[in-house]
């Protein structure tokens, strides 16, 4: 049997909820939100499914342009030249956790189709490929919870105290309570709605989606729950006190429009000034000048450089006068070599810029929370850098198996074709304590220093 | 003249000694001394700015004194905040309730807020019924309430709280004669139940018929105290007038 405490505590949050609910515009707001959120699943739930269809297209592409070039060109045709043209696929398959948090994946291809080829310039090959959705970005559920949420709570939230002295209501109700059992029921009360918010939308996707209820899915809700609540203390930490409606409304959409835009802008551009990135575009020129200078090259010269990478090879007398595959592929290899050192410092660079974001962005909650939820749906940097390592693990693969039969200058029907390596997909970098605790500390230390002001004031009498 | 001081058992429910508010160089209140027992209304005279509301806003610890104590049920306010708003109810001239819940809800909500959570509907409405609301308005929300419907359900509040003292500011101005007339009825009744009452007005009839004792403040003095049983409305008023022209 619950206690009248009990009772009266779950009557007066119902009444306030019944009491927000009915304010005009806040049911407008919550249907808005609900309906943002849940398309926002729906469309995460066709991202995820668009890229498993692409995954398995890739397959089915491969199979299908092999026995198409099986079916043109005689079986005594050298293997080189149909690997000239075989695109072998490198799909990533994506977090399902990506679906309400899509991170990079709107910039990022994770579905790469490799050719035996000089490397580096098609890793960034698709960077060109779609600016009008660099430039725009994904709705994501991440997006409508941690951008548009906040606003809402301080929509119901700015006159939380002054409203009440404005109103007239203050009074008569310091009458029945202390003043922090009053705010207590109208914060419960917020709280709720907006884990309604937070939830029914969340639940949608998560179940539409199939995201499995793992510890990253956990520390996702944890990192929503606390980004959220630190608005709510940051909101009480403001209208607690003794300003008017006007100015908490002020100061707290000045904070929202300065932590969720302002600042994650200045410290991109800060990142930016400090770890200056080449263009990947840069990356390819240098491949492909260093491949096309080869055409004009001693061949033995060319084979002196790709045996140093691969000296197993070294024994192998290059002709000079006539065409071969194995040196052709040696010369895009020699294109790669022109790349490495310039792709090492980008992949460097980008890592430190990506280290420098993690650590800057703690002290910017949304920012925090943003990243972290890209990290745990391993729609982050990190797992992009991881993806392409993934990718030049396989095409080196790819080339230890077909290099025998290049320098063999063998027929395509000697190829075993049925042991071509298959794509080994890149394990997130990090666990999800790693992903989400550093975010959770940020957000739960900034609620605290948000709240302080009201921790330590005490009512005045004549307040 | 017989106060609560002079009546042997009866301990002062609201009490003044030397209570004092000053507002920067302007003193609202000079050392009121007054003494209000269960089941007295008490009413406050004078004109604007003669330090009613100032009383008022002092015993329910809205504002700290400069001077003095108020004491409820014998304690101080300044050092019993919580336990001496426990035992006060208050209307003001303008009873504010959350305009988009019922009466019915507001009550409700008030209760609550008190942790009174025993209470079910029908006994709030019952509560709301007997402070003079239309059973049919109960569930209305009250911003379609006339000013007399909002104090019915400020009386419905006090009731629910089952305060010991109940202060008014004001609380007839502005209603028609009827809805006054109503209004004296619920105090006599809460006066009967043993409540003590404070009641801020410049309604000298309403004094007359609802009070028990009258004070007449100026200048923030109480300058002159009456019992309703000994003069007639005629003298009150001849009263309350020499007091504002000397």
């Amino acid at each position: 049997m619950r206690s009248e405490s009990t009772v009266a505590w779950i009557r007066l949050i119902r009444l306030e909820f019944a009491r927000v609910i009915r304010s005009g515009g806040v049911a407008a707001a919550v249907l808005l939100l609900l309906g943002l959120g849940v398309y926002a699943s729906w469309q995460g739930n066709r991202r995820i499914q668009a890229a498993e269809a692409a995954t398995s297209a890739a397959e089915t592409a491969y199979r299908d342009q092999l026995a198409y070039l099986s079916s043109i060109y005689p079986p005594t045709t050298e293997a080189g030249e149909p690997l000239y043209y075989l695109a072998f696929p490198a799909p990533q398959p994506p977090s399902r956790l990506s679906a309400l948090a899509s991170g990079r994946m709107a910039v990022e291809t994770a579905s790469l189709r490799i050719r035996l080829l000089a490397l580096e310039g098609q890793l960034y090959e698709h960077e060109t490929l779609n600016p009008r959705l660099a430039a725009a970005g994904h709705l994501d559920l991440a997006f409508v919870l941690i951008a548009l949420l906040p606003l809402f709570v301080i929509a119901v939230t700015y006159d939380i105290v002054s409203g009440e002295r404005e109103r007239g209501t203050w009074r008569m109700a310091r009458l029945f309570a202390r003043p922090r059992r009053l705010i207590a029921a109208k914060i419960a009360a917020r709280v709720v709605l907006a884990t309604g918010l937070v939830t029914s939308p969340a639940l949608i996707g998560a179940f539409s989606t199939g995201i499995d209820a793992d510890g990253r899915a956990g520390w996702a809700i944890a990192l929503i729950a606390l980004h959220t609540l630190f608005w709510f203390a940051l909101c009480l930490g403001v209208a607690g006190g003794h300003r008017s409606s006007t100015a908490n409304a002020m100061i707290l959409v000045g904070v929202w429009v300065a932590l969720t835009f302002l600042a994650p802008a200045v410290l991109s551009l800060t990142n930016a000034l400090l770890h200056p990135v080449p263009e990947a575009l840069e990356l390819t020129v240098r491949q492909r000048q260093g491949y096309h200078e080869a055409w004009d090259l001693p061949r033995a010269g060319t084979m002196e450089s790709f045996f140093e990478d691969y000296p197993k090879w070294s024994d192998w007398i290059v002709p000079e006068d006539e065409f071969t595959w194995a040196w052709y592929y040696a010369m895009n290899h020699r294109g790669d070599q022109a790349a490495r050192d310039a792709s090492h410092a980008y992949r460097d660079i980008l890592t430190r810029r990506d280290e420098w974001a993690r650590r800057w962005s703690l002290l910017v909650p949304p920012l925090a929370t943003q990243i972290a939820l890209d990290r745990l749906s391993s729609a982050d940097l990190g797992t992009q850098l991881a993806y392409q390592e993934a990718v030049r693990s396989y095409h080196e693969r790819l080339k230890a198996h077909f290099q025998p039969f290049l320098f063999s200058a063998a027929p395509m029907a000697q190829v075993d074709w049925d042991r071509v390596p298959s794509f080994e997909p890149a394990v997130p970098a990090g666990d999800a304590p790693q992903a989400g605790l550093p975010a959770a500390a940020a957000l739960i230390l900034i609620s605290v220093c948000a709240l302080l002001p009201r921790i330590r004031s005490r009512p005045s009498p004549d307040s | 003249m017989q106060t609560a001081e002079s009546r042997p058992g009866h301990t002062p429910l609201l009490e003044a000694r030397r209570l004092s508010k000053d507002y920067g160089d302007t003193r609202a209140l000079d050392s009121l001394d007054l003494t209000i027992a269960p089941g007295e209304v008490y009413c406050l005279l004078g004109p604007n700015g003669a330090g009613k509301t100032t009383t008022i806003n002092l015993f329910l610890g809205f504002v700290a004194p400069s001077g003095g104590q108020a004491l409820v049920s014998g304690l101080d306010v300044a050092t019993h905040d919580r336990e001496t708003k426990q035992r006060l109810a208050y209307i003001p001239e303008q009873v504010m309730l959350y305009r988009n819940l019922s009466g019915l809800e507001n009550l409700e909500y008030f209760a609550a807020l008190g942790g009174k959570g025993s209470l079910g509907r029908e006994r709030l409405t019952e509560i709301l019924v007997e402070a003079g609301l239309e059973r049919d308005a109960v569930d209305r929300r009250v911003s379609e309430y006339s000013k007399g419907m909002r104090q019915k359900v400020g009386i419905a509040i006090a009731i629910a709280k089952e305060a010991d003292a109940l202060l008014l500011d004001e609380p007839t101005s502005g209603l028609d004669p009827k809805a006054s007339n109503e209004f004296s009825a619920l105090v006599e009744r809460l006066r009967n139940r043993g409540v003590a009452v404070l009641m801020a007005t410049h309604d000298l009839f309403r004094a007359k018929d609802t009070g028990t004792r009258v004070g007449i403040m100026r200048y923030g003095r109480l300058v002159t105290e009456l019992s309703t049983d000994e003069i007639g409305h005629a003298d009150l008023e001849r009263i309350y007038l020499q007091h504002m022209h000397d």
